[in-house]
């Protein structure tokens, strides 16, 4: 008990999940306090696709916005600041962008389009830097390594392929599709998880059943997970090197990642790991918090799972949708962010552009950074007020712009469910007439070809029938 | 004053205004008795500071009496002051001045608020008279600055009071009004309120009347920095302005936008009498950056962006002008124009030049016929003024022209004082000879600023990074003189610790190469004499696998020999080192930053040198250690860097090396634990304390622990078997491939299920062994090109192999399967490969598969690789590699295992493969191209 208490003192700030569902964008985005299972924030107009969903810095939730039915138009990308999730900044891409990755210091942002496309910004100034293409697939993943020096993504195919940043942003190299360094391919199906560890290890998982652990600077296999079912979502708890791998049954298998002092590729094999089970319908995301495991299923359930003794703590339930994403904040931010005069607001976070600038190239004009002084302090108060007014002044610009396009965008969703429910019905019908044309055709065949079988029958019918007739009179008679 | 009125102890509050008294009494010269000597002072300072005599702080409960007498003594304090201040003797004066200054720093804020206003008018008429002389003046200044110092504190500090007294209110409306509502008592929110009305009204008068002081001080400050002509007194004027721009920024603005004209005036003046002490030349290089700092601090007193870009670009036109005259002749005329036309964007109006139109006019004149010296000191100087813009803090969001910054540092570094063919004629060789004077000062500032690039930009600098990355490399491998090279180092070594791994990959090879030219000067000496005496001594060792390391490397020469050697006490004959220590420690921390960052680099080929150079160099370094000639002469060339911090960046080196092996036991570590151990017992050096430290880290390492997970609950939740198991996980993964020898003997589980797991783990490493023999090596070659020469043929190539790993992986299985089948008990990785079948039915195809699987396993694995087949074919969707894929996806399925009718087998493989594909479409012709060459096979 005693240990206990202490270990909860040095526990350190709380923890806060943020989960969302693509499924509609009125579901929206709700937090939830680890500890308490209080709902803290719900966010009205979000949907976004899986691994679509981040937290820069943890000042602000990042989120990219997918209309789902297949049409072209421009895709979103949504940033809402923790002080004032109401209004939150509004950027239009090129085209829909699912998957998003950030590195750890929040500088850079990378979306990978449906298309295979990637585009990578710069959050502090907006700029889109590069754009070149990732996959000819779609992407459907990507993480960057511990010391964001590399940049992975995979695609639905299978592909892993691996970047390094510094030959990506080269400035002088301006072609659409810059070599990678390492292409990994291995998996046969469709990958649902990227997870970067120190030492350039890299564990991807697939809906083939495996879980594979690269070591991706040499583009090795180190090992391979073979497992029952397909995997539709993993993690991993940095300390305890437990790697959690959630399956298209609904249970989540818990594994020790032991990568050992193995150099060659070996075979994983696993005696009977540990099983949780309780939810339903596939895992669909799986996030890891200091002491929890949290777990979230098409069923539209989230899991909390004590990590000490696989106990499920809270169960939440997002209304309706299949959840796509979590992701934990930590509270502190959360309250520290609502009064900004404790909080220096050393970090910006700009609109982010849609098309690349033009004159970006060698000879052009210089290419202007920002230069955040991010390591000093001792900002005065009016220089912290004077720079939240220009960040006011930015979404105070954007505000108008927001309300009005959801509201657009939600129309349009609707309208587009309906016309999905229209062609549905048409085809229906048409289903249906065909089934009814062939069998008409059928008749007719029948007919044609053996009419005396039916001109018998006929006959003998109408035999019958007076023989009846007949009958019935005589019967009447007596 | 009683003479026997004791006081308690040295802590008691009566005896402050008693020594204070005694201390005005005996050390201030008077008006009458003259100034006796400055020592005095000194000595009446330290003991002010020391006792805080004129803090006036004392605990609520002091005696009334003895706050009184504290209080009188302070007025008698002030009063001397005042009186020196007045007078007209220059020392005199000039003491009373100081003095004031001293009491700005230390006296209580409340006393500070009570009588600044009256302390600056005393000491503003000494800025302003002209006649005084330089001693008055510039004491003048420094009190000045002090007195502005204390203010921003005090001002800041009742900021917060506010803040709190805000709070209070808000307590206090809130009990109020509930005293209000019960009894009818409105005496607490009367007397919140009108505590705060005095602290709010005190307040913005406190702000305004320091920034008026302020504005009243700058004119005559400028005109000091004009008119006079001491060093010493333009130093304490820059001073000044220095601490008027940081501690009241917009008093100064507030002031010029009373009247526009007036604005533009007085800042270009500013700007102006700056920048003409700065290129006028005649100060001391020390005088320079203090101008070049504040010309940077400048455009804080207007806080906004374009200020700071301006200043910026001002900088940088000049330095391009001043680049352009003494590189005339030097340099190709591309880089020049490129720098020019990032300069001036098209399209924008470019800003005036730094100081003005008629200055900047001046200054070229003068230019033209000044040496190449000044012209390149005042670059030098500007360089650092950028330096101190991008380092320092700035209040708003600003945008860096990298771009250009880098540009200017690349045309710089390319000048080596070569002349090229054309001008030849038209430069002597004593203008040669000038410019090559200085150009290494050039170089060096230039590469400062490189630094501070990188540091103040950080990740940010990503875009640049591969530019920069060029740029260093180039110079890397010319530049000669020990300081550049120094510097080079730390541009290298900032790189590497901010950009990672991503960053080691392209630099390691040039880091390498330079720290081994730096580094191993002494082992050319001394390997071949050591080469005899070494074999026997490390016969002792038990380090097998390192034993077969130096057998791999000793064709490199004497580099091991050597290692062996130094580690017990062989005696060496002293070398001379020929690189200066400074730079060895530059190289060595390079290394260590090399090694941090790309411990997953564990397979690169450097990697084994860089460990034996590293325990070389620190075994070098104790050897030479105790020695005191060799120290003393270098401390008298360079008091920076002695023998002992060599010793302790090569120890800080060699423990990065041991700790960022990730898969093997480092090889050196027992003579690293020696050397450590030696270290240690240095007592009271820092090269001890370091060594605790790193013996402390290497423990974990010595005897590897295998924490129970205590908190992770198999143990307690599931059978013994499962824990047991998952303990011969670690040591499976271990017991191959420590050197020291793991226990051998598997713990005592007594089930022979446990012995076979080992057996397993065996066998499936030899034929792992076996399979990997006939792959190529891919990696190396992959790493080693840069990724940009990444073609398709090797991209095949790296296909082949991850593929061929993914045969072994299953054909490993089957060797397990197979053993097991032979000891007659259905194990576990039986079942385990039956299932990595079954988990293929989520496919829809494979419900077919599994038919087929009823009847033997290596149709299964035939099978089960195909799918990947397919992958790799779509990845490169060339149609010659297909045939390659097959061939070795094949020969390596058949490998040790039946072949009868496997051709049969394929094919009905083959047909599932068409089968599979039938989803994707795209592999469909290639599969059917593929497949008569597959059946040759």
């Amino acid at each position: 008990m005693q240990q206990r208490r202490e270990k909860e003192m040095v526990r350190g700030e709380a923890e806060a999940v943020v989960a969302c569902s693509d499924k509609s964008m009125k579901i929206g985005a709700t937090m939830w306090d680890l500890e308490t299972g209080e709902k803290l924030l719900h966010i009205p107009t979000c949907a976004s696709p899986p691994f679509g969903f981040l937290c820069l810095r943890n000042r602000f939730l990042v989120a990219s916005q997918i209309n789902k039915h297949g049409s072209i138009g421009d895709g979103a990308i949504l940033v809402w600041p923790f002080n004032k999730p109401q209004q939150p900044l509004l950027n239009y891409t090129v085209e829909a962008v699912g998957p998003l990755c950030c590195t750890n210091d929040g500088i850079y942002l990378v979306g990978g389009a449906l298309s295979g496309i990637a585009y990578l910004w710069n959050v502090t100034n907006g700029k889109l830097l590069k754009t070149w293409r990732a996959h000819n697939k779609s992407l459907n993943c990507m993480a960057f390594s511990d010391d964001d020096s590399f940049l992975i993504s995979s695609s639905v195919d299978g592909t892993i392929c691996v970047w390094s940043m510094i030959s990506l942003l080269d400035i002088e190299e301006t072609t659409s599709s810059p070599p990678s360094l390492h292409c990994l391919s291995g998996h046969t199906s469709s990958i649902t998880g990227l997870l970067t560890i120190p030492n350039s290890i890299l564990v991807s998982s697939s809906l083939d059943g495996t879980c594979k652990v690269w070591d991706f600077i040499y583009g090795r296999l180190v090992q391979t997970q073979v497992y029952l079912f397909a995997i539709t979502s993993i993690t991993l708890h940095q300390r305890e090197r437990l790697l959690f791998c959630g399956m298209e049954n609904g249970t989540i298998i818990v594994n020790k990642l032991d990568i050992g002092l193995k150099e060659g590729p070996s075979m994983g094999t696993v005696a009977q790991p540990l099983e949780l089970k309780g939810q339903n319908g596939a895992i669909s995301a799986l996030t890891c918090s200091r002491a929890c495991l949290i777990s979230a299923s098409e069923d539209c359930t989230i899991y909390i799972w004590d990590i000490f003794n696989w106990e499920v703590i809270h169960r939440f339930n997002l209304q309706k949708g299949k959840v796509t994403n979590l992701v934990i904040v930590s509270r502190s931010a959360l309250v520290s962010a609502s009064k900004y005069e404790t909080v220096s607001n050393k970090y910006y976070v700009s609109p982010l552009d849609k098309y690349p600038q033009l004159i970006n190239s060698f000879k052009g004009t210089t290419t202007l950074l920002s230069l955040c002084p991010l390591h000093k302090g001792n900002q005065t108060c009016i220089d912290l007020r004077s720079s939240d007014l220009s960040r006011q002044k930015i979404s105070s610009s954007q505000k108008a712009d927001v309300p009005m396009s959801m509201t657009i965008q939600m129309k349009v969703e609707t309208s587009i469910k309906n016309h999905v429910l229209a062609t549905n019905m048409a085809e229906h019908v048409t289903v249906i007439n065909k089934q009814l044309q062939s069998q008409l055709l059928n008749f007719i065949q029948h007919r044609l070809l053996c009419p005396n079988i039916i001109n018998t029958h006929k006959t003998r019918r109408k035999k019958l029938k007076i023989q009846s007739l007949v009958r019935e009179e005589k019967n009447l008679k007596p | 004053m009683a003479v026997f009125d004791h006081f308690e102890n040295m802590y008691d509050v009566a005896f402050k205004p008693r020594l204070l008294l005694s201390l005005i009494r005996d050390h201030l010269p008077d008006d009458s008795t003259p100034f006796s000597n400055p020592s005095n002072l000194s000595n009446l300072l330290s003991l002010i500071k020391t006792h805080s005599l004129l803090s006036e702080s004392f605990a609520q409960s002091t005696p009334h009496k003895h706050a009184q007498a504290w209080k009188s003594a302070f007025a008698s304090w002030l009063d001397r002051i005042y009186s020196l201040i007045s007078t007209t003797v220059p020392d005199k004066c000039w003491a009373g001045i100081s003095l004031l200054g001293v009491t700005c720093e230390e006296c209580s804020s409340e006393r500070f608020l009570e009588s600044y206003s009256l302390w600056f008018q005393k000491l503003l008429p000494f800025l302003q008279s002209p006649a005084d002389c330089h001693l008055v003046r510039v004491a003048a200044c420094a009190s000045m600055s002090d007195l502005f110092v204390r203010n921003k504190i005090t001002v800041n500090m009742h900021l917060v009071l506010i803040f709190k007294y805000f709070l209070h209110l808000f307590c206090g409306l809130f009990s109020a009004t509930y005293w209000c509502y019960h009894s009818k008592s409105n005496l607490a929110a009367t007397c919140t309120n009108s505590l705060l009305q005095n602290r709010l009204s005190g307040y913005p008068k406190i702000k305004k009347d320091s920034s008026s002081c302020a504005v009243k001080v700058v004119q005559p400050t400028l005109k000091m920095l004009n008119d006079e002509n001491s060093e010493a007194v333009w130093d304490a004027a820059v001073h000044l302005l220095c601490t008027i721009i940081t501690s009241f920024p917009f008093s100064i603005r507030n002031h010029y936008e009373s009247s526009h004209s007036d604005e533009c005036f007085e800042f270009m003046q500013v700007e102006s009498a700056i920048a003409l002490k700065l290129l006028s030349g005649g100060c001391s290089l020390d005088m320079l950056k203090k101008l070049a700092h504040c010309l940077a601090l400048l455009p804080k007193s207007k806080g906004d962006e374009e200020s700071w870009s301006v200043m910026m670009q001002k900088i940088l036109m000049l330095i391009n002008d001043q680049l352009n005259l003494a590189f005339h002749g030097l340099e190709e005329e591309t880089m020049r124009n490129m720098v020019t036309r990032l300069l001036f964007w098209p399209g924008k109006h470019p800003p005036s030049p730094l100081g003005g139109y008629v200055l900047a006019d001046e200054v070229r004149n003068k230019a033209s016929n000044t040496s190449e010296q000044s012209l390149m000191s005042n670059v030098s100087t500007l360089m650092f003024g950028c330096r101190m813009m991008l380092t320092n803090s700035y209040p708003v969001k600003v945008n860096v022209p990298v771009r250009l910054l880098l540009a200017l540092v690349e045309r710089i570094l390319m000048v080596n004082g070569s002349l090229p063919q054309m001008s030849l004629p038209f430069m002597t060789a004593k203008q040669q000879e000038n410019i090559c004077s200085e150009l290494p000062v050039l170089h060096l500032s230039s590469l400062e600023l490189l630094t501070a690039i990188i540091k103040a930009m950080g990740s940010q600098l990503l875009p640049h990074a591969a530019y920069i990355v060029r740029i260093v490399t180039k110079y890397f491998k010319t530049c000669e003189l020990p300081d550049i090279r120094i510097k080079v180092y730390s541009v290298a070594k900032n790189l590497l610790l901010t950009m990672g791994v991503g960053m080691a990959l392209y630099l390691a090879q040039e880091v390498i190469n330079n720290a081994f030219a730096d580094l191993s000067n002494i082992e050319h000496k001394n390997g071949g004499m050591l080469n005899g005496s070494n074999l026997n001594a490390s016969a002792g060792a038990p380090l097998p696998p390192g034993h077969r390391k130096r057998k791999h490397i000793s064709t490199n020469g004497s580099l091991q020999a050597h290692d062996e050697g130094g580690g017990l006490g062989v005696e060496v004959p002293k070398n001379c080192p020929l690189t200066p220590i400074s730079l060895r420690i530059a190289a060595l921390e390079t290394l260590e930053a090399l090694v941090t960052v790309a411990g997953a680099l564990k397979s690169e080929p450097w990697r084994s040198k860089v460990d034996s150079l590293l325990i070389v160099v620190a075994m070098d370094s104790f050897k030479e250690g105790p020695v005191s000639e060799e120290t003393s002469m270098f401390q008298q060339k360079e008091p920076a860097a002695t023998a002992t911090d060599l010793q302790l960046a090569a120890l800080r080196a060699l423990l990065v090396s041991f700790l960022s092996f990730a898969r093997v036991r480092p090889p050196y570590l027992a003579q690293g634990l020696e050397l450590f151990r030696r270290g240690k017992q240095q007592t009271g050096t820092k090269l001890a304390e370091f060594c605790l430290h790193a013996l402390l880290t290497l423990e974990v390492l010595i005897h590897p622990r295998a924490l129970p997970l205590v908190d992770y609950a198999y143990a307690n939740n599931h059978s013994f078997g499962e824990a047991n198991s998952n303990l011969q996980h670690e040591y499976f993964g271990r017991n191959d491939h420590t050197p020291y020898g793991f226990p051998q003997a598997p713990p005592d589980y007594d089930d022979d299920l446990c012995a076979r797991w080992f057996e397993n783990g065996n066998e499936a490493d030899v034929s792992l062994a076996k399979n990997t023999k006939h792959t190529p090596e891919p990696s190396e070659d992959c790493i080693a090109n840069d990724p940009e020469v990444l073609d398709s043929n090797l991209l095949e190539r790296a296909e082949m192999v991850s593929e061929t790993a993914t045969c072994a992986d299953v054909e490993m299985k089957t060797v397990e399967d197979e053993i097991n089948l032979k000891s007659d008990q259905p194990g576990e990785s039986v079942v385990q490969f039956q299932e990595s079948v079954s988990c293929t039915t989520n496919i829809p195809e494979a419900k077919t598969h599994s038919d087929v699987a009823d009847d033997n396993n290596e149709k299964i694995v035939s099978e089960s690789t195909l799918p990947h087949n397919e992958a790799s074919h779509m990845e490169s969707g060339q149609g010659s590699s297909v045939n390659k894929d097959f061939g070795l996806a094949f020969q390596s399925n058949s490998f040790g295992q039946r072949t009868s009718g496997s051709s049969i087998l394929e094919e009905f493989a083959l047909k599932f493969g068409q089968d599979n594909s039938l989803d994707d479409g795209d592999s469909f012709p290639d599969i059917v191209d593929g497949d008569p060459d597959s059946n040759s096979d």
